[in-house]
């Protein structure tokens, strides 16, 4: 059964040639930086610091997880770096690039709802990047049908989106991230609203997507497990303001088989350290 | 089976109708009983016949006219907000205008034929069309932009694959409402100036006092309003089966 997709994208495997995506806009890797980043909104009484003084930065190809609590302003940076919103004060820069425009030309962001469009079916969800970017739709099924396969989706393309399980809902999500072509992906907490899981496997599935198809990418979650597992350095956020508390490393070589990863004794350590960092 | 209950229940008042007009001391012409109205409807059969056919025609272009510009109004006024702070309060407003004022005087500019109807028509039925999906298309999620922009979806694009789509439920409420009051506007434009239609009709038959043709043309009209609704409704179920699935999440907040 395709149900089971988490087999089709293989995590043991060598990296195959990349999807047929196309070309990534601009760049291949793309790095992000943010430099004394701070946002205020003003508020009816006061004014609320969602941000106050983020500096980070993510090499190209490197995956950077922010982890925080609820309402720290995790969602506000993402939506900072990828140019839909201005930040109060500092500088972001995504492929040397710090106008909004530029940034919204490298970013695509992937909120934690699917935000499927419930008129359409999952191919042409999938597909809506291609559409948007000027793509007839038949020309743009006949391109994405293929790697429905490799998404663990075969045999859902007509299905509608209230039809589909919440993971493939969730790749079908993924798969319209990645069709839009660019280097910089900005997950909102993308498996928040699976059970665990379902989680636990898309969390392997996307590991191994991003073996494939390899982007710079800024994962937010407030799951320390899932960001330990799934990037290459983790940053701590505190709350409300929200500043950049301390910052963890993960040298686990990859690929990371979840099982062995998960209860190996580094991983626990660096997890121990990440509750630390956010006590 | 949802009609059997309203059916039901008017065969039960046509009943009672029945039994009172026919026991009743009430003149024919003030109250006609159920089976006049019926004998009324084959005898005038043919005179009905072509007056339900302008009043028909008049109804569906002008509720055409009235969908066309009520969409075209919405579009403008959502994606302008200067226009819709603008016009928004003159669209409410043009609705506040009784249109037994305005009906005469379009007969003055455009004659008897069928243009006045349509605008009294139009004029009764864009403002559910207008409100209804400007309401949609304001409601639309704002994290579904927020994501067609990251897409570099252009502001046309964010109209036509999501603002539009996901507010044709709401095109369709208002859809609905603007059929059903059209054969009222078909009717008011008739009785200001026409020489057909069951509007005519009715006038004339007020006037000879031939009161069982005018429940007929009654009839006729609303048998007319029930059919467009049926049809409108039928459009609905196709065109936005989506939205009635359980596990539909637009809405969501």
């Amino acid at each position: 059964m395709p149900a089971k997709g988490v087999d089709v994208i293989d995590i043991e495997a060598p990296a195959k040639e990349p999807l047929p995506l196309g070309d990534v806009a601009g760049e291949p890797g793309a790095a992000v930086a943010l430099t004394a980043v701070w946002k205020r909104f003003s508020g009816r009484q006061d004014p609320i610091t969602a941000l106050a003084g983020i500096t980070f930065s993510a090499r190209a190809h490197e995956v950077v997880g922010i982890v925080g609590r609820s309402g720290c302003g995790k969602s506000t940076m993402l939506e900072l770096i990828a140019g839909l919103a201005e930040p109060t004060s500092g500088e972001i820069e995504v492929g040397g690039q710090s106008d909004p425009a530029g940034r919204l030309a490298r970013c695509v962001l992937m909120p934690q709802r699917d935000l499927l469009f419930p008129w359409r079916t999952a191919l042409d969800n999938a597909s809506l990047a291609l559409e948007v970017a000027g793509v007839r739709r038949p020309e743009a099924r006949r391109r994405v049908e293929p790697m429905f396969e490799r998404f663990g989706l075969a045999g859902f393309a007509r299905s509608r989106p209230n039809e589909l399980s919440g993971g493939m809902r969730q790749r079908v999500a993924f798969l319209r991230t990645l069709l839009a072509g660019k280097p910089v992906l900005l997950l909102d907490e993308p498996f928040g609203s699976l059970d665990s899981l379902t989680r636990a496997d898309m969390q392997e599935w996307l590991a191994a997507a991003l073996r494939e198809e390899p982007r710079t990418v800024v994962l937010v979650s407030h799951d320390v497990e899932e960001a330990l597992f799934l990037c290459d350095r983790v940053l701590f956020l505190s709350s409300r303001p929200g500043r950049v508390t301390s910052e963890l490393q993960v040298d686990i070589p990859r690929p990371r088989p979840r099982l062995e990863t998960v209860t190996s004794e580094s991983f626990i350590a660096l997890k121990q350290q990440a509750l630390e960092a956010l006590a | 089976m949802s009609w059997i209950l309203p059916l039901l229940l008017l065969a039960l008042g046509a009943g009672a109708w029945e039994t009172l007009a026919r026991l009743g001391s009430v003149q024919d012409y003030l109250l006609p009983a159920p089976s006049e109205v019926t004998q009324s409807l084959v005898d005038d059969r043919h005179l009905l016949l072509s007056d339900t056919w302008v009043t028909a025609q008049e109804v569906l272009l002008g509720f055409a006219l009235a969908l066309l510009v009520g969409v075209a109004i919405a579009m403008l006024l959502h994606l302008f907000p200067l226009l819709r702070r603008t016009v928004y309060p003159i669209v409410v407003a043009s609705q506040a205008v009784p249109i037994i004022v305005i009906a005469p005087i379009l007969v003055i500019w455009f004659g008897f034929g069928i243009a006045p109807k349509l605008i009294v028509i139009a004029l009764i039925c864009f403002f559910p069309v207008v409100v209804n999906t400007l309401d949609g298309l304001s409601s639309v999620d704002q994290s579904q932009i927020k994501m067609m922009r990251t897409l570099n979806a252009s502001r046309g694009a964010v109209l036509r694959h999501l603002e539009l789509p996901s507010s044709l439920p709401y095109l369709f409420s208002g859809a609905k409402i603007a059929v059903a009051v059209a054969v009222i506007g078909a009717v008011f434009g008739e009785l200001v100036g026409s020489d057909a239609g069951l509007g005519h009709a009715i006038q004339v038959g007020t006037a000879q006092l031939l009161t069982a043709r005018v429940f007929a043309a009654v009839f006729i009209l609303s048998v007319m309003a029930i059919g467009l609704f049926a049809l409108i409704s039928l459009a609905e179920r196709w065109a936005v089966s989506w939205a009635r699935h359980p596990r539909y999440e637009g809405r969501q907040p």
